[in-house]
């Protein structure tokens, strides 16, 4: 039997509405346990541990007077520390906020507040979920709990981190490139970066602001459905929110998948310069269960990866710049070295080559959905091969292989990360379901009958 | 990636002052490097008419786009 940190969302959920758990023993086992463990793991900046006992013990109460609120009551969970807290410090990971305390909550978190869930703390990430990972800086770097020598991946890393190692229940997590996704593949968990316009984005501190997309991390393609039906929800404060009826995502990603469709996008990642050979098989194995679960499975031709990582480039360079501009050009000693060179860069480019990013981004947005004709959902790899170590970090990673994420930042499309297994080395690997916009419930459902038909959610880190 | 129109270092400077980046030698000549970089990626953005967007596509929001 698993201890009871490594317990689900989904199962603590049932054990609480039954009471064979309550929310004050299971936010107590994790507090226990980041007290344990995390000194080596970094996953957490802030522990707001005496709030999230006072939550527990009210969700106890609500829970024994028969006020249910639903399966996020009582599950305690981690926000990565771009999420504005209201009377928590929310730091970016950045010596430039390190005394700034909102008085707001994000949308999303009083989403998830109103649901039930109990807020253990901040969790680490790249500084401004773009710079890392990085070691002169305020908090010390997330380390990956599989290895902490090896990176956990970024800008999500604490919330990487936290799920895998059992330190909290889920996590939110936010993608602008892959932010989500990566960490997710490298700590070998489940993380969905919505469809764009899914999640309200107010309150989290921007990276691109057409890009960014806030969702959730969690142990299973389960868990994250019922965190982003915690998260989800027109919100008309934020521009980008689109106001359209919410399905039940649980009851939705456990329908079965029988006669789905899905495009391979083998092309990104197949042949010498793709992913590793490791990779490469452990994708053809998670192939072949897809076709075993009774998936009909072709091959799609999306437009070259190259093309997508140059849009998505010069947009987020570009709007991370206008962000920070005004900081950098005043207290650029306040920024580590590589968030302070890489949004530099963004003061390089041109309005024109900012516009034709964008304008080639809908022609590129075009092309897939014709592609994605005929077929439900895509397949692809997540990340080239496991995590690598912190000394293979630079500061500018932007010009080796093109992110296998960043199309569907681009398109606005669903993505989810889950594990297809792991190396001789231990660590975990990942591939990407993506499916139509709005169509998050399917990309979910198909993550869900994987992660049913394979064991690789009994494997835990040894931490 | 091929890239060949690369900036100088002078003119690299010239630019950097111009936009008051105070950079260091080191950052400056790494900054430049990534500079070349990036304007290299970016030549892969096609700049002529013919991959024009229907003005409709063209300005509509992404996410009010999606659900059309």
């Amino acid at each position: 039997m698993n201890a009871r940190h490594h317990v689900t969302i989904a199962e603590a959920s049932r054990r609480i509405a039954s009471r064979d758990l309550s929310p004050l023993e299971l936010t107590q086992t994790y507090l226990d346990r980041i007290a344990a463990v995390d000194d080596q793991l970094h996953a957490f900046v802030l522990v707001t541990g005496e709030a999230a006992l006072n939550e527990a013990r009210k969700a106890g109460a609500e829970i024994a007077a028969g006020n249910a609120r639903g399966p996020l009551q009582g599950i305690p969970i981690g926000i990565k520390d771009i999420y504005g807290t209201a009377g928590v410090r929310t730091t970016c990971h950045s010596r430039l906020l390190v005394d700034h305390v909102p008085s707001e909550d994000a949308e999303s978190i009083r989403r998830l507040k109103a649901a039930g869930a109990i807020v253990l703390g901040k969790l680490a990430t790249h500084e401004f979920a773009f710079g890392g990972p990085s070691h002169d800086l305020p908090f010390p770097a997330a380390r990956n709990p599989w290895n902490i020598d090896h990176v956990p991946g970024g800008s999500s890393s604490g919330s990487g981190a936290a799920v895998a190692a059992g330190l909290c229940a889920g996590a939110t997590g936010s993608d602008t490139g892959g932010s989500i996704r990566n960490p997710a593949g490298n700590c070998g968990i489940a993380g969905i970066k919505p469809t764009y316009g899914l999640v309200s984005r107010r309150g989290v501190f921007p990276l691109a602001h057409t890009l960014d997309t806030c969702g959730p991390m969690a142990w299973t393609s389960e868990d994250c459905a019922l965190l982003l039906q915690g998260m989800a929800g027109f919100d008309p404060r934020d521009p980008a929110c689109v106001d359209v009826a919410l399905p039940d995502y649980h009851a939705e990603a456990m329908k079965p998948v029988r006669g789905l469709r899905v495009g391979v996008v083998r092309h990104f990642y197949e042949g010498r310069d793709g992913a590793t050979p490791e990779t490469q098989r452990l994708i053809a194995d998670a192939l072949e269960v897809v076709s075993d679960l009774g998936i009909v499975i072709r091959d799609v031709t999306l437009p070259e990866l190259y093309d997508f990582h140059a849009a998505g480039r010069v947009i987020v360079l570009g709007e991370a710049y206008a962000v920070h501009r005004a900081h950098l050009a005043k207290t650029p000693e306040l920024y580590g070295q590589y968030s302070r060179e890489r949004l530099r860069l963004g003061a390089l480019l041109t309005a024109e080559e900012y516009y034709q990013g964008q304008r080639y981004r809908r022609v590129l947005t075009e092309r897939t959905l014709s592609a994605m004709e005929g077929v439900d959902l895509l397949v692809t790899a997540n990340n080239y091969g496991a995590a690598e170590r912190f000394s293979d970090a630079r500061v500018f990673p932007y010009f080796g292989k093109p992110y296998l994420s960043m199309p569907f930042n681009l398109t606005g499309q669903p993505a989810l990360a889950v594990c297809c297994g792991f190396g001789t080395d231990g660590l975990p690997h990942s591939m990407q379901i993506v499916g139509r916009a709005f169509d998050d419930a399917t990309v979910l459902r198909l993550g869900h009958a994987y992660e049913q038909a394979t064991a690789w959610r009994q494997c835990r880190p040894a931490i | 990636m091929e890239n060949p129109v690369e900036i100088s270092r002078d003119d690299f400077a010239t630019l950097c002052r111009a936009l008051e980046l105070n950079l260091s030698p080191e950052e400056a000549e790494r900054l430049r490097e990534a500079y070349n970089g990036i304007k290299a990626l970016i030549r892969r953005i096609p700049r002529d008419e013919t991959f024009m967007p229907e003005p409709a596509t063209l300005y509509a929001h992404p996410g009010t786009r999606l659900i059309e």
